[in-house]
């Protein structure tokens, strides 16, 4: 017996089965014990749930439960009466505040992207030493460069792993 | 006038009437008369006391702000035992999300335990008073996980079709007849072994 047919057999137990899938299903009850049995098992079941749930009582009294629901009911209603008195405005709130910190962030990034009175031209290189070892950094409106030594020296001539500033007039 | 009106002696339709003109008094009275019946059904979902009780005032709360939906095509009490069951489905969903699957679990939603369980050949229920039976159907129910725990309730209980506990469950026919067909053998067998711990 597949699944599919154990599920008809509990739809016929259920009432749910059209006449035509029902007559069907009745016939196989006739011819096999085991679908028959499952049948049976069902049905019990289910009758014997009809009307017995257990009943069950609110473990409160009447008045401070009511309380309850009366103090929630008026609150709601009190916010529900400050909301609508808001001017229409204040609904677009919640937008203004990210909407203006997104704005601050992009005005910040533009003043360090633009090259704001300095003069044309490339202001800044930036290259690598042959042996990869090291980064520089040149910025041509003070002119300062930059020259960071990426692993500590072998041989004393530069100190480990630290930047160091060359300025040239 | 609503001096002149007697509460305890209303009907459901009547205090529904006075409670959508916003006496509160008389929704007062609604809520007296169903809140055992929301907070059972609560109950039977959650089975925990204190989310029973904080999902039925919650249910209470919506039923006052939603009264004016509430156009008698059901019951009052089938209208609020339908907004108490949506809430705890959403809590439920929840608590789901937070909480780590057990395999025991994985597998009742593959379905392929309840096909190798044996048929329960004796009727698990046979014999027995109709107050002890409730108590054991309760008790085995608290062993189930909460998505066979929760079809068994709105199918036998609420006797919803399948497609209605589908609609409110989020989920395809075909998953809500393995639910209940896994969650009723699985009931079969713990009330089987409930007997069998009885037996002399």
């Amino acid at each position: 017996m597949n699944r599919d047919m154990q599920f008809k057999i509990q739809a016929l137990a259920d009432g749910e089965l059209s006449a035509a899938e029902a007559r069907e299903v009745s016939a196989l009850l006739a011819h096999d014990p085991a679908a028959a049995a499952l049948h049976a098992e069902l049905r019990q079941l289910r009758e014997a749930m009809i009307g017995l749930e257990e009943p069950r009582s609110l473990p409160e009294s009447r008045e401070f439960f009511w309380s309850k629901i009366r103090r929630e009911i008026e609150r709601s209603e009190r916010a529900s009466v400050a909301a609508s008195a808001e001017p229409w405005w204040t609904a677009w709130r919640m937008w203004f505040r990210p909407a203006g910190v997104l704005a601050g962030v992009a005005l910040v990034a533009l003043l360090f992207l633009l090259p704001i009175g300095r003069g044309s031209g490339p202001n800044a290189m930036v290259a690598a030493f042959a042996d990869g070892g090291a980064i520089t950094f040149r910025d041509e409106s003070t002119g300062t460069t930059f020259v960071w030594f990426t692993y500590p020296a072998e041989n004393g001539v530069a100190e480990a792993a630290a930047p160091t500033t060359l300025t040239t007039p | 006038m609503p001096n002149e009106r007697s509460y305890p002696t209303a009907e459901d339709k009547a205090l529904v009437a006075w409670a959508q003109q916003g006496d509160m008094l008389a929704f007062e009275e609604l809520v007296a008369r169903h809140r055992d019946k929301i907070y059972a059904r609560a109950f039977s979902m959650m089975r925990n006391e204190q989310d029973a009780i904080d999902l039925s005032q919650e249910a209470w709360v919506k039923a006052w702000q939603r009264l004016a939906q509430f156009q008698g095509e059901s019951s009052f009490a089938t209208w609020m035992t339908r907004i108490t069951i949506n809430l705890c489905l959403d809590l439920l969903r929840k608590q789901k999300r937070l909480r780590a699957e057990s395999i025991e679990e994985m597998n009742e939603e593959s379905g392929g335990v309840e096909r190798q369980m044996p048929v329960v050949t004796v009727n698990p229920t046979e014999g027995l008073e109709r107050t002890e039976l409730r108590k054991r159907i309760d008790a085995a129910m608290e062993k189930l996980s909460y998505e066979h725990r929760t079809v068994l309730v709105l199918h036998e209980f609420e006797e919803m079709e399948y497609k209605q506990i589908a609609k409110v469950m989020g989920c395809s026919i075909g998953t809500i007849m393995s639910r209940l067909f896994y969650a009723r053998r699985r009931l079969a067998a713990l009330l089987q072994d409930l007997r069998k711990e009885d037996a002399p």
